[in-house]
């Protein structure tokens, strides 16, 4: 039994799925295979598959990751992607499965680019968004399932790049990310909406890199 | 790639997933290379009608044909559909996101009632003018089919024609003369007479309807060559008719989220009120091998861990044990789980129940429909409490703390005393439950007693027949609640207003389309829904067009009235209808078709009997 994983990339109309629809598009693609996947025991057999950091409904992401096992210990890694990206819809496409080196826990870190739109301008936008991010502190609201605390969402933020062009602004940002501490980055759009008193016209959020705490890929 | 102006909207709505399209087995096809477009509607959101076996197959059909594309197109819930008219988005097919005013066939699939004002609502979202009259050559045609086609008259005058009884090869005969008049260039009018040339086509703007004073139908007359009565098409060969080898697979879940495959079309069991075990005759049975291998193959295609066989009713089918037998090894294997929805326990062998135990694990339902033997011999339900109690044992010895009873109130000759025997069969099933020496332990028992609103159907021997007026609903709905004396028993109903709208529509007429149309206006839409159901708005329409509510619900009619479906031949006689309505009132049954032919004339539409002389 080996433990394999499987990054993924999901574009287009597949941000639109939620993640326990993703887990059950993904049960199906192997139903669709025959890779000898692993199957939990019980009552209601199903591919036994992990997700170390789940991606929310509205994202894009460039490199995702899941786990499962394989059966079959001489199961060529190259026939996973292929046979999986055969049983998937267009816009989720395997890139790469092999086996996993790091474990869930190492995750640290996640980069996000983020892309506003609005008529009035990305100029605009950016000095909204630079006037949020001059503040001493952004206390927000994070609820999570069983309290809600106040979080400071400033010392989290690195910004990594801030570009305006014509009606857009591009951001990119690393937030914290894993079991240990996640921001979502609706959280602070949201503290952003509150800020300038309004929301973008539409907003795009792509994962483009998941990192350990070493700021390596994680893998 | 999904437009840029509906990409930018996705995120403000619930569940975005209805309409992006994109899942695997979609079909994509370039729109250069296709001759002939098809929207494929179902009046419903997109889990309901993505749960429906009859729009995969048709989906598949079409678009395995050279040339044409099918696309799907569900109504949007109230959030995207303000988006839409906000951002002026069209009602687009999921396949291509183009409007769909630019195809040249516009299908609704009419399964209930309360879709009527969704179908309007969608053709609005569109950009198709409502009403048949008012649309011009570049229109598409818009074409109905589905169970609710049997009495289409209400909703006539928005529909270019109709698509009476099973599509498999109706379909395919249409759009190759839709094809036809392209290349022709046929004037619509002269396109709809053709079609009303091919059996099982009914264009409505060929018949002209007079009314009596009384305001009954006095004649249907056919216009133009139209025949006098339209006889709705079969598939004779149910193992040799076309069936998809795969399905769109949701990414978002449905309400019955699983591979299917129909394993008998009819019934012949006659429940008097039952209109699907009348329309859908007659009995045809699909061979086990053929079935088998379409499960095989719709499992490896679309990855389902669910197979569904499904039918009115599953158990009546003649091989289901060898079929059993055939699936169980290869299911097991690839942990697919097989879901039998409409089983009778009466007539298994000790093998068949065996492997039927092994895959049925769902909650327990039984439908005895009526609370008494005299009122269940008179709708012909043939189900004994004997039977109930049988289920209920098996049940009960395997675990199970809870049974559920479906019911239906105001059934012709009903009486007060029929409506307190549901709640003594309930009882019944409960002390059952405290006699068992090996029932649960420590667990007490839970019987629910769901009791739905009887509506008339037209093409059953109950089409004659008054439905209670709301008065009588619930005041019997009333008396039913204080009766109830035991914690162990729960009784769920619905409010009968809706079971009243349904019952004006399901025998209505065309002067009905104005109150349709007018409750459409209103802001009626979606009304399967309780949430978006008012029966003030329909109260209103319908006095508004001087029309009364009780006249098509609540009134008796003669057997010799010209309903406003006779010319709509669905295989059945008048006058094996009217026999078993008179049965009724002698608390008579009819056997089983297998038992012994009833004479409802269905067979004539196979060209000879329905089963094999013994």
């Amino acid at each position: 039994m080996r433990l394999i994983r499987v990054f993924f990339a999901k574009k287009d109309r597949a941000k639109y799925i939620s993640h326990l629809d993703l887990t059950r598009c993904m049960t199906r693609a192997f139903a669709r295979t025959d890779i000898p996947a692993w199957f939990t025991e019980g009552f209601n057999p199903h591919v036994y598959m992990t997700f170390a950091l789940p991606i929310p409904l509205g994202f894009e992401g460039l490199r995702e990751s899941f786990d499962f096992k394989l059966r079959e210990d001489d199961f060529p890694l190259d026939r996973v992607g292929e046979q999986l990206n055969a049983a998937l819809p267009p816009d989720i496409r395997v890139l790469e499965a092999a086996a996993a080196v790091m474990k869930p826990e190492a995750i640290r870190w996640a980069d996000y680019r983020i892309t506003l739109h609005e008529p009035a301008g990305g100029e605009t936008l950016a000095a909204d968004w630079e006037r949020l991010l001059a503040r001493p502190a952004i206390p927000v609201e994070k609820k999570t399932k069983h309290k809600t605390q106040e979080v400071d969402l400033r010392p989290l933020v690195t910004q990594l790049g801030c570009q305006a062009e014509g009606e857009s602004l591009t951001l990119d940002l690393r937030l914290p990310g894993g079991g240990a501490m996640n921001l979502n980055p609706n959280l602070l759009l949201g503290a952003l909406w509150a800020d300038r008193g309004g929301e973008a016209e539409y907003t795009q959020v792509v994962r483009t890199a998941i990192l350990t705490g070493e700021l390596a890929p994680f893998a | 790639m999904i437009p840029a102006n509906i990409d930018r909207q996705l995120l403000k709505v619930q569940k975005p997933a209805r309409y992006c399209g994109g899942e695997m087995g979609s079909i994509q096809k370039d729109r250069e290379e296709v001759d002939l477009r098809f929207a494929f509607c179902f009046p419903d959101l997109y889990e309901v009608g993505m749960s429906h076996l009859g729009m995969k197959i048709l989906y598949s059909l079409i678009n395995a044909q050279e040339g044409m594309w099918c696309e799907r197109v569900f109504a949007p819930d109230t959030d995207f559909e303000a988006i839409m008219r906000q951002e002026k988005i069209p009602l687009y097919g999921l396949e291509s996101f183009d409007p769909i005013r630019e195809f040249d066939v516009v299908g609704f699939t009419l399964q209930y009632e309360m879709c009527y004002t969704t179908v309007l609502n969608m053709l609005e979202l569109a950009g198709i003018p409502v009403r048949a009259a008012g649309r011009g050559e570049d229109c598409p045609l818009i074409i109905g089919g589905g169970p609710c086609a049997c009495n289409p008259e209400p909703m006539a005058d928005f529909f270019d024609l109709f698509q009476l009884g099973e599509g498999e090869e109706l379909m395919l005969d249409f759009l190759e003369l839709v094809r036809q008049a392209k290349r022709e260039g046929l004037s619509r009018r002269e396109l709809l007479r053709r079609a009303a040339e091919i059996p099982g086509i009914y264009v409505p703007s060929l018949y002209e309807v007079t009314y009596q004073e009384d305001g009954t139908v006095a004649a249907v007359t056919p216009r133009e060559g139209a025949p006098a009565r339209v006889q709705k098409r079969i598939v004779k060969d149910l193992s040799a008719m076309y069936f998809p080898d795969n399905f769109v697979v949701p990414f978002t879940e449905a309400v019955h989220d699983r591979a299917m495959v129909e394993v008998l079309r009819g019934c012949i069991r006659g429940c008097r009120f039952c209109q699907a075990g009348y329309i859908y005759r007659p009995f045809r049975e699909k061979d086990p091998e053929v079935l088998d291998g379409q499960a095989r193959t719709l499992c490896a295609a679309t990855g389902y861990e669910e197979v569904s066989l499904t039918s009115l009713s599953t158990s009546d089918h003649s091989r289901l044990e060898p079929l059993m037998e055939e699936m169980l090894p290869w299911t097991q294997q690839k942990k697919v789980n097989i879901a039998l929805p409409s089983l009778r326990v009466d007539n298994f062998s000790p093998r068949l129940l065996e492997l039927v135990q092994k895959v049925r694990r769902s909650g327990l339902t039984f439908a005895p429909e009526a609370g008494s033997q005299r009122l269940r011999d008179a709708i012909n339900k043939n189900v004994t409490e004997e039977e109930v109690f049988a289920t209920a044992r098996t049940a009960f010895a395997g675990g199970c703390t809870s049974m559920k009873l479906y019911f239906m109130m105001g059934l012709p000759t009903e009486t007060m005393e029929d409506m307190e025997a549901m709640l003594d069969l309930a009882q019944k099933v409960v002390d059952l439950f405290y006699h068992m020496p090996e029932k649960p332990k420590g667990r007490g028992v839970q019987v629910t007693i769901s009791v739905a609103c009887f509506v008339p159907k037209p093409h059953t021997p109950f089409q004659f027949e008054p439905q209670d007026t709301l008065e009588q609903f619930r005041e019997k709905q009333k008396h039913l609640l204080e009766t109830v004396r035991s914690k162990k028993i729960r009784v769920n109903y619905h409010d009968a207003a809706t079971s009243r709208v349904e019952a004006i529509l399901a025998r209505g007429d065309r002067r009905l389309a104005k109150v349709v149309e007018a409750v459409w206006r209103a802001g009626g839409n979606l009304e399967g829904w309780d949430e978006h159901f008012s029966f003030q708005r329909w109260e209103d329409a319908l006095s508004a067009a001087g029309l009364s509510g009780d006249f098509y619900a609540c009134r008796r009619r003669d057997y010799s009235e010209v309903l406003p479906w006779d010319h709509l031949d669905y295989g059945l006689t008048k006058e094996f209808l009217i026999r078993e309505d008179k049965k009724a009132w002698e608390s008579v049954t009819t056997e089983n078709c297998r038992e012994k032919c009833a004479g409802c004339g269905a067979n004539h539409l196979l060209g000879g009997a329905c089963f094999e002389a013994h």
